[in-house]
Order: C-alpha cells, then sequence, then structure tokens
C-alpha cells in the first residue's frame, strides 16, 4: 500500500495561493483563462487592456492581465518582464537604433515567448561537518520558480506569429527624432472561444474586450452599438441572440456593416431575430457580417442577383412577384398568386412561366389580357391543364394552344361607306408566324344596325395575311352604310 | 427585344402599322430571337406600348421610324363601282319648269323606290292614265315630301330617274360601256 508522504497543505492548498494550483497557474499564465478555456490558436489574448506611450523614440509599454500571449506550443505567458527575481508589466522600448538613413521603414513591437525565474532564496553550501563542506564557499541566490512572460522589443522583422507577435507597428523615416502615431490593426488576435458567454445589456457601446466570446441579451429586444471600427481591428464579435426579441445592432460614425442586408449593399444596422446567430468582423474599416445561421437568414429578405439552382422541395408562401424569367424543373404544386392557374408540369419537362407577370395594374389597360400556358407549344411533352387557358378580359385578344396553333379575336368598325357594302381591314394583335387559315366576322348585335334604316348586314372574311385580313360586309341591296357598324371577328392559323 | 412594330420604311411618315411581332410568344423567320438589332421595318417596343397595341391593334402608326403614335386610317377610296352603288341610295336631283315649277328637289332612285314608281309607270303604259283612272299622282321625294303630278309630268318624272337607274346600273353590273363618270345626279326638265 502507497501513501502520500505529505500531508495537506504541505503541497495541495485548497485557497488556490500554493502547492498545485499554484504550480498549474506558474505554467498556465493564468488559472482564470484555463478555467474559462478562453483561448483559442496562438495569438494576443485581450490586448485591448495595453497602453502605449512614447518620449521621443522610446515607448513605455504596459502589459497588464488579462493580457497574455499564447505561443504554437500551448504556453501561456502573461507579461512579468525579463529580469529574475523582478515581476513588472512595465516595457521600456526604444526604436533609435531602428531609424533608417533614408527612405522609410516599417518597425514592429513585438512580444516574444521567454521566461524569468522568481521567487528568489539563498542556497547556502554544505554544513560543517559534509563531506562537500566549503569554508571558502559564498552563498548564491537561488529561484524557486520559472514563470513564462515575454520580452517586448523594437524590431523590424515581423514576428512569426507562433513564439512573437505582434503588440503594434508604426513607419519610421529617416532622421525621425520622435513617434506619435502608431497602429494596432495588425494585431493576430487569439480566436475567441465562443463557449465564454458575455451578458449584454440594452444600450451602450461594445467594448472591445467583449470580441472575446459570445454575447448574449439580458432580456429580448435590445439594443446594442458596435465600437468604432478603427479601433477595433481584427476584432470578431458574436451575437446569440437566445431571447425571444430582436436584438439590434448598430454602429457609430461612418461605420457601415457590409453584407448584411439583401444584395451587395451595406447597413447601419442589423437584426438579429429570436435565436439568430452572427458574427461580425472589422479590419478597421468598417464591420463586415462574417457568419449568420438559418434564423437570421430566414428573417432577411434575399435578392439574389447571380442564377440560383434550388435542389429539392421548394415552397413558397405568400405573395410572389415574377419579374423576370424563371425556369423550373420538376413539378410544381402549388398554386402562385400573381399565376393563375396551377402550373403544372412533368417531370423533366421544362416550364415555362411569362414574363409579363406584373401585380401592377398601371401596366395593363381594362381590355387586354395576358395568357399564360404551361410549357413552350412545341414541347410535345408538355402537361396540359385545360383551367390554365383562360382568357382575360378585353376586346382583342390572342390564345395559342399547344402545338403553336394560334387563336386570335378582336373588335373593329365598319365605316359609313355610303354605298350597299363596307369594308375594313383588321392588323392581328400578333402576326401568325406561317399561316392565317380562317378568319370569321360578325356583326356585334348589341351595337345597333348598319343603317338608320335598321338591319344588319351579311358579312365575311378573306384577304388573308399573316398580319392582316379584310372585313366585307354587304347589305345584299335593301340599304346602305349610312353609318358605321361594330363587328367582331375571329381568326385561326400558326 | 422581343417586341416589335412592323411598318413600311419606304412610306411617308406617320406610316400604319402592318403587323405586331412578340418572338417570346412565337418564332418569327424575319425575327430570330436572338436579334441584337430589328431589322429595317420593325419597330422595337416596350412592355407598356406592348400591353397598350392591344386596344385597339389598327389604330397605331410609326412616325419618323421612331415613335409608335395613334393612328386613324382614312377613308377608303371608292371605286366607280362602288360610286355607282353609292349613289343609287342618294337620289336625283329635279328641276322642273313649263307646267310646272318645282327647285331642285332630290327624289329617291334606290330599288325599293323604283319599284314602286315603276308599278305607276306600267299603269300607265297600258290604260294611258293612273292607277284608278285619277288624273293626278303623287310621288314622295327623299325628304318625305309629297308632289302631286299629271300624266305628262309624272312620266317625265319617272322617265329621268329610270334613265339615271340604268346608267348606274351599268356601271355596278360591270360597266361595259365603260363609262369613266357617273352620271349626273342633278337633272332640270321642261315638261
Amino acid at each position: 500500500m502507497k501513501t502520500p508522504n505529505w500531508t495537506d497543505p504541505q503541497f495541495v492548498d485548497a485557497n488556490g495561493t500554493g502547492g498545485l494550483n499554484a504550480a498549474l497557474g506558474a505554467v498556465s499564465g493564468s488559472i482564470a483563462l484555463l478555467a474559462n478555456a478562453y483561448l483559442g490558436k496562438p495569438g494576443v489574448y485581450a490586448p485591448e487592456n495595453m497602453t502605449v506611450s512614447f518620449t521621443g523614440l522610446v515607448s513605455t509599454v504596459t502589459l497588464p492581465a488579462p493580457l497574455a500571449i499564447i505561443g504554437s506550443s500551448g504556453v501561456v505567458a502573461q507579461a512579468h518582464g525579463t529580469l529574475n527575481g523582478a515581476d513588472t508589466q512595465a516595457y521600456t522600448v526604444t526604436f533609435s537604433g531602428l531609424v533608417p538613413t533614408t527612405g522609410s521603414i516599417v518597425a514592429y513591437c513585438t512580444a516574444t515567448l521567454s521566461s524569468v525565474q522568481q521567487s528568489a532564496m539563498p542556497i547556502p553550501g554544505p554544513p560543517p561537518g559534509h563531506p562537500s563542506y566549503n569554508p571558502n564557499f559564498q552563498p548564491i541566490v537561488g529561484y524557486a520558480q520559472n514563470v513564462d512572460t515575454f520580452i517586448v522589443s523594437g524590431t523590424t522583422t515581423p514576428p512569426n506569429n507562433t513564439t512573437s507577435f505582434e503588440l503594434f507597428r508604426t513607419t519610421l523615416t529617416a532622421a525621425q527624432t520622435g513617434i506619435t502615431s502608431w497602429t494596432y490593426a495588425n494585431q493576430l488576435r487569439v480566436t475567441p472561444y465562443r463557449a465564454q458567454q458575455i451578458a449584454a445589456v440594452s444600450g451602450g457601446v461594445l467594448s472591445v474586450a467583449q470580441a472575446q466570446g459570445t454575447l448574449v441579451p439580458t432580456s429580448g429586444g435590445i439594443t446594442s452599438t458596435l465600437p468604432l471600427s478603427v479601433s477595433g481591428a481584427g476584432l470578431q464579435f458574436n451575437f446569440l441572440n437566445n431571447s425571444t426579441g430582436t436584438w439590434t445592432l448598430g454602429v457609430q460614425g461612418s461605420d457601415t456593416i457590409a453584407g448584411s442586408i439583401a444584395g451587395s449593399g451595406t447597413a447601419s444596422s442589423l437584426a438579429i431575430p429570436p435565436n439568430g446567430f452572427v458574427a461580425l468582423f472589422t479590419s478597421g474599416s468598417g464591420w463586415a457580417l462574417e457568419f449568420m445561421n438559418a434564423a437570421y437568414m430566414l428573417a432577411t429578405s434575399n435578392l439574389w442577383t447571380a442564377a440560383n439552382t434550388f435542389s429539392g422541395n421548394v415552397t413558397v408562401n405568400g405573395t410572389v412577384n415574377v419579374s423576370s424569367n424563371i425556369n423550373a424543373s420538376g413539378n410544381l404544386s402549388s398554386t402562385v398568386a400573381v399565376v393563375t392557374p396551377v402550373v403544372q408540369a412533368p417531370a423533366s419537362s421544362t416550364l415555362l412561366l411569362e414574363s409579363d407577370v406584373n401585380t401592377s395594374s398601371v401596366n395593363r389597360a381594362d381590355n387586354q389580357f395576358v395568357m399564360h400556358y404551361a410549357a413552350p407549344a412545341t414541347n410535345a411533352q408538355a402537361a396540359v391543364i385545360l383551367s390554365q387557358f383562360v382568357l382575360g378580359g378585353g376586346s382583342n385578344g390572342y390564345y395559342q394552344y399547344p402545338g403553336g396553333t394560334i387563336l386570335q379575336f378582336g373588335s373593329a368598325t365598319i365605316p359609313n361607306s355610303g354605298a350597299r357594302t363596307s369594308s375594313v381591314t383588321v392588323t392581328f394583335s400578333i402576326a401568325f408566324p406561317a399561316v392565317c387559315r380562317v378568319g370569321i366576322t360578325c356583326c356585334n348585335a348589341g351595337s345597333g344596325a348598319n343603317s338608320s334604316a335598321g338591319g344588319q348586314p351579311a358579312g365575311g372574311a378573306g384577304a388573308f395575311s399573316t398580319t392582316n385580313m379584310t372585313l366585307l360586309y354587304d347589305t345584299l341591296g335593301y340599304t346602305t352604310f349610312n353609318q358605321t357598324l361594330p363587328v367582331w371577328w375571329f381568326a385561326m392559323g400558326s | 427585344m422581343t417586341q416589335y412594330a412592323q411598318f413600311d420604311p419606304n412610306a411617308s411618315s406617320p406610316t400604319p402599322v402592318i403587323g405586331w411581332y412578340d418572338t417570346d410568344f412565337a418564332t418569327y423567320s424575319m425575327l430570330p430571337p436572338t436579334v441584337e438589332t430589328a431589322p429595317a421595318g420593325f419597330l422595337v417596343m416596350t412592355q407598356d406600348q406592348w400591353d397598350a397595341h392591344m386596344v385597339n391593334p389598327s389604330g397605331w402608326a410609326v412616325e419618323n421610324g421612331q415613335t409608335l403614335v395613334d393612328y386613324v386610317a382614312p377613308a377608303p377610296v371608292l371605286t366607280l363601282e362602288q360610286q355607282a352603288d353609292r349613289a343609287l341610295y342618294q337620289g336625283l336631283a329635279i328641276t322642273l319648269s313649263g307646267s310646272i315649277t318645282l327647285a331642285a328637289t332630290v327624289f329617291p332612285v334606290d330599288p325599293s323606290a323604283t319599284v314602286k314608281i315603276g308599278a305607276v309607270v306600267t299603269t300607265i303604259m297600258a290604260t294611258q292614265a293612273f292607277p284608278g283612272g285619277i288624273t293626278s299622282f303623287p310621288m314622295k321625294d327623299s325628304s318625305g315630301a309629297w308632289h302631286t303630278f299629271t300624266l305628262a309630268q309624272y312620266t317625265t318624272v319617272a322617265g329621268a330617274i329610270s334613265a339615271y337607274v340604268a346608267a348606274l346600273n351599268l356601271i355596278t353590273d360591270g360597266n361595259p360601256l365603260n363609262a369613266v363618270a357617273l352620271p349626273s345626279s342633278s337633272v332640270s326638265l321642261t315638261v
């Protein structure tokens, strides 16, 4: 049986101030970071906590917790200075040796993983009587801990993003004696670990620190404002709306959110529906919608400007406005409000909806009609639904059967010729592609007689062409055409 | 480009539209669906224009080869035969002098009227008297007014009407005498 030869709290400290907890904290950099599992791939964690100031070409960089560096080997380091036995978060970085003699260069302030020794203690020599006792031995100082830290330096060598990471950068020009501007835009931030939920209250501007996790609203219907993109370069905000109300996000200044609305436009706000998730990213110049889930997409109107193919079943509810060509393969089985009647075609056939389907009444006079057909008339495999062959109201129109036969009808007026015969040439509403085979005409019995003496004449159609025909009426001598005569006509061709 | 109005590009403007074409609806050999430029004599239409043309397909013209405008076709030019046919229903203006004075008055010469006059004349020719032996007989003019004529006056008027109708009938029946104009629609008689 084995039993430990130590007793609590010789090595285990329940308060976390020593023993194994302290040891774990020492190697990880921060117990809190590990406990919340905030860390992702290598980078700088919480760099917004950094402060930078310059005196001439010398910078004072302060890197307080929770700012940390996670390296590619998994080492997590926070700032503890570079001297053994000392612990500081303030670094002095000089750029004076980097100023070029001509032209300009980019100088980086980088943090490079390192370690220092801490918890100093004296190490005496062997006591008198010990075989190794040396009366001339001088006590030395030892350290109880190795602490991960990082070196902060100015360099013209870009960081490798595995053991060294950029804190900020600036441009140095020949003969420059001071630094007044620098940018954090190129920091490689630790990828947010979305399991960290950060509560967002309504109103106010989100902080850059809140980009490290997933924001969730404290209640439904709240509004939040994104930080200025210029101050959040590299940030990714994650929003999960687990409330029952819409969460509205806004921007500041001239910032916009690219890709947050239909088409390629940008918007100054974004509405996240219940159960919606979005991720917003900024490179320092405006925000962009990076990710979204289906709940967000469902609540967003979509306008596809490129050709789209939908596979599987497609169900459309509500009003459908068709403004251009729709080609559908397979079965259409729903009644579309603006396309009457039901349109259905057998599998593998092509179904064409007429492009002139428009809900706007301004394009259509009362006496016009639009015809819809299920498929090109030449498609021998097209399904035919008789209820589709509906003519709209109007005094002129045309109508095509599958196979190409075209029927046309219209009204005309026989002129007051003063003679016993009178004729008029009517132009068809649409030209027959090949031939007009039959024409028929008759009086409009509801609109009076051909003369003041009464009576309706005999009429006939002739002189057919693909574009017109002549209607001839004859009183057969009983009177003359001394007033106009309204008539109907009908023609069939292909 | 899918819808076109056809016109005669060589005719004076405005030129009546003589055909309407929709290449989405049907295939036309002279208007392939992929045509980039409308052929001569075809004007590309907007959808609104296409919708509007349905109201009266015969009532449009192309102005200056570019614009669709409303159009009313001129009255057709009648042939001489049609003019003769029409004249039969417009009457003959007769002026009388001598034993009776009558200012120019239009008398009907259509088949219905001439049948009635002919019945009276037939009796006169057979009996040398009006039907019923009366000494004068009325004749209705085109306005419906009656004029009472003696035997000599009636036969003179009836003869003028008969000659006029006969000349018109020759024209309407094929114009075997190759007349180039209608007979005069007015006549002055002394009786």
